[in-house]
């Protein structure tokens, strides 16, 4: 895919790291429909670029977002960062 | 994998600008124009403002979701067909279906395949063509419908104008033709020939439409022109018969009753071929409905050479009705699918009052149909049996060529055995005679003096048939039965015609005077007769005559008679 | 509505069976009896046993059917036919182009 993979890992980097962004503030906020929405925004895009612990890691986000109880998913907020960093990585070193 | 040939407009709505971005670089490999939306209400927009053909639509979007953007480019008036294809994340079954339900044409699953999605561009947008198809089809067909509507509209115009027309506004017919059908191919022709007698002809034909009427158009030609110069039943049946033969294709053909009402006799005369019984009722309960049965093939089927156009004679007396109809009577059905049948007719015919039976039977037969007047293909026919000064029915009148015509001629026309029987000579002689301007006017009477010398001669006098007979029961039934015999057995004997004519300014005289090689009868008894003014010797066609002519006179013994037309004050002395 | 048809065995003969009602829907399968045959029969048989009614299009398709076979000439038997049929076809006086049994 050349330089439009490398267009796309961009995207995929910028606009991830504001939903995990957004997913942070929904949590503070205690706002699970927002944390429901969000997690299930960054699924979606996990699942096209094959990141599948990120993608499964939002799906249990969304998960709990959709029961209403934001508090059980602070827990979940480090190794989201965590395994996104490893992702931006990863997509990085595939890039020319 | 076949791509689609054409590069077409597609809608990607996402939210997600990883998903979106990554959906359009497929799509747009493809050849494709990309159109991105960021949420539903710009999804909607951007739908409006772009026309796309195809639209990818994420499920979950801010502002406006997939579902309910589907619903919204759903509404949009119009007979354009967008497919949808739902893009997912989810995966249960029923939020899966949901997305077919909202209006989805297909949905795809995270991950994007380029494979799939290119695929089911391709099949989506291969629907999309043939909706398009089917739309152009539709409309097309509506066009040719509607033309095809117009068409028919107009031909029914032209068949009713010829196909229901004659005198049937008069006293003595009462007719029903449905108004709803635009072409049932039913006829129904009237007129009176110049004797005052009065045809009427019921057709069904088949192939309801454009076969119709073209086979209407000539039938009522012929029987309107034939009935007019005075040609017999069977001489016009004769002709529709080779007429319709010739134009319509095989298979196609026209159900017929065909009666000859003679007032001054008080006999109908029929030929049926395919249509239901006709019925004859009787005034004042006098006695069941007759049946009148068809006993030839319908008209148009055989050739000229094996058409039969034999009649049968019935007696009426003043009141007495005949009631024909075509099969959409006794074929019409009620809601449980029962045909109306003969065996309701009759019970209602055999009420015993006449004069109520066809009002009955219209009204029978609707309340049978009930609403499915669809069907609607009723079409009946009841002529009465009235004194002749009652029928308010006009008489053919004449054109003739020249306004002088000849006005001092004579003519000589002999008929020889085979010519009697193969040949009516009266609507010949007439048209000669409607030269004469001075005739015209009087051009009925003349054909009536003209057709009962004529029958005298070949009857009584070729013949030797007696007129007796006539007044018993059946007389006339029998008689007519007779008559056919005699003349399909005659091997000699003639009839022959001198006109002597001649006109002035002032005045003139026609003098017609008919010969036959019959042994002839004693006239002394006759001018005794007449003396007593009785009036009955031969029936009631000998005192018409003495009634019509300005005088008659019979020479030598009886088998020679002279019958004299006077106008003006020129006559012979 | 359904047109089934028979060639006897020597070619010759011809039996086309109608079954419910014979109307204008027959038409096709009614004229591909006869107009789609290798051999040449001279002796047609339309067999109405299972026809429970005819319209005037059905007295057409046989008028169709005797010209193919000929005309005058033609050898066209109807037979097994129920009283109503029978009927329609009396009342057409049809027994004067076909023999009728």
């Amino acid at each position: 895919m050349g330089e439009e993979f490398s267009a796309l890992i961009d995207v995929f980097r910028s606009d991830s790291r504001r939903l995990v962004e957004a997913i942070d503030e929904a949590m503070a906020q205690n706002d699970a429909e927002k944390l429901r929405h969000q997690s299930h925004g960054l699924k979606g895009a996990c699942i096209n670029l094959g990141a599948a612990d990120l993608a499964a890691l939002c799906a249990d986000i969304e998960a709990i977002g959709r029961s209403g109880d934001c508090g059980a998913a602070r827990q979940l907020l480090a190794p989201l960062r965590c395994e996104f960093e490893a992702v931006s990585a990863a997509l990085d070193s595939l890039k020319i | 994998m076949a791509l689609v040939s054409e590069p077409i407009r597609v809608l990607v709505a996402d939210d997600n600008r990883t998903d979106r971005t990554l959906l359009s670089r497929i799509v747009a490999r493809e050849g494709h124009r990309v159109i991105e939306a960021i949420d539903g209400v710009d999804a909607i927009e951007k739908f409006h403002a772009e026309r796309p053909q195809i639209v990818l639509l994420d499920a979950l979007m801010p502002r406006l979701d997939g579902f309910e953007v589907a619903r919204r480019i759903r509404e949009v008036p119009g007979d354009t067909f967008v497919p949808i294809i739902f893009l997912t994340s989810l995966t249960e079954a029923d939020e899966l279906a949901r997305c077919l339900l909202a209006g989805g044409d297909d949905f795809m699953s995270k991950p994007y395949n380029s494979v799939i999605l290119r695929a089911k561009i391709t099949a989506l947008e291969r629907m999309r063509q043939l909706h398009v198809t089917m739309q152009q089809q539709r409309d097309e067909i509506a066009r040719y419908n509607e033309r095809l509507l117009r068409e028919q509209q107009a031909a029914k115009d032209i068949f009713d104008s010829v196909a229901h027309s004659g005198c049937l506004a008069a006293r003595n017919i009462r007719h029903l033709i449905s108004p709803l059908a635009v072409f049932n191919g039913d006829v129904v022709l009237a007129a009176r020939n110049p004797a005052g007698s009065m045809y009427v002809l019921l057709g069904d034909f088949t192939g309801h439409g454009l076969t119709a009427s073209i086979g209407a158009m000539p039938l009522a030609e012929i029987f309107y022109g034939m009935t007019q110069k005075g040609f017999l039943l069977g001489d016009v049946l004769r002709e529709c018969n080779r007429k319709l033969k010739d134009i319509l294709p095989v298979g196609y053909f026209c159900c017929a009753t065909m009666v000859d009402f003679n007032f001054q006799k008080g006999t109908v005369e029929v030929w049926s071929g395919g249509l239901p019984d006709a019925y004859i009722t009787r005034r004042d309960g006098g006695g069941p409905a007759v049946p009148v049965v068809s006993r030839h093939l319908p008209l148009g089927v055989v050739s000229s050479s094996r058409f039969d156009a034999s009649t049968e004679v019935f007696e009426l007396a003043d009141g007495d009705r005949l009631l024909m109809c075509t099969d959409g009577l006794l074929e019409s059905r009620n809601d449980a699918g029962e045909m109306f049948g003969s065996d309701r007719m009759i019970a209602i015919l055999d009420r015993g009052c006449a004069a109520d039976a066809f009002e009955a039977l219209k009204e029978a037969a609707y309340a049978h149909m009930g609403e499915q007047l669809r069907e609607d293909d009723l079409t009946m026919v009841e002529v009465t049996m009235l004194d002749e000064r009652e029928i308010d029915a006009p008489m053919p009148t004449y054109v003739a060529s020249g306004q002088i015509g000849p006005r001092d001629w004579s003519l000589s026309f002999e008929l020889g055995p085979s010519s009697l029987q193969e040949f009516n000579p009266l609507p010949l002689l007439q048209h000669v005679l409607m030269e004469v301007p001075a005739l015209r006017v009087r051009g009925g009477v003349i054909f009536t003096v003209l057709s009962e010398l004529y029958t005298n001669a070949l009857d009584h006098g070729v013949m030797g048939l007696s007129s007796v007979v006539k007044s018993t029961a059946n007389g006339f039934t029998d008689y007519y039965r007779r008559r056919v015999e005699a003349l399909s057995a005659l091997v000699d004997g003639y009839v022959r015609f001198e006109f002597t004519s001649r006109a002035s300014d002032s005045g003139g005289y026609l003098k017609i005077r008919v010969r036959d090689s019959g042994p002839g009868f004693d006239v002394s008894i006759l001018q005794a007769a007449r003396a007593k003014l009785t009036g009955a010797y031969h029936g009631r066609g000998l005192s018409l005559l003495y009634q019509l002519c300005d005088s008659l006179t019979f020479h030598g013994v009886g088998n020679d008679v002279e019958a004299e037309f006077r106008w003006g004050g020129d006559g012979p002395a | 509505m359904t047109i089934r048809s028979e060639v006897s065995a020597d070619g010759r003969g011809l039996t086309i069976a109608v079954e419910g009602r014979f109307d204008f829907s027959a038409h096709r399968d009614f004229r591909e009896t006869y107009e789609s045959l290798d051999t040449e029969p001279d002796k047609f048989t339309v067999d109405m046993r299972d026809a429970t009614y005819l319209d005037s299009s059905a007295l057409g398709m046989l008028l169709l059917l005797r010209d193919h076979a000929g005309g005058d000439a033609a050898e066209v038997r109807i037979v097994n036919c129920n009283p109503d049929v029978r009927k329609i076809l009396t009342i057409s006086n049809f027994e004067q182009l076909f023999e009728i049994r």
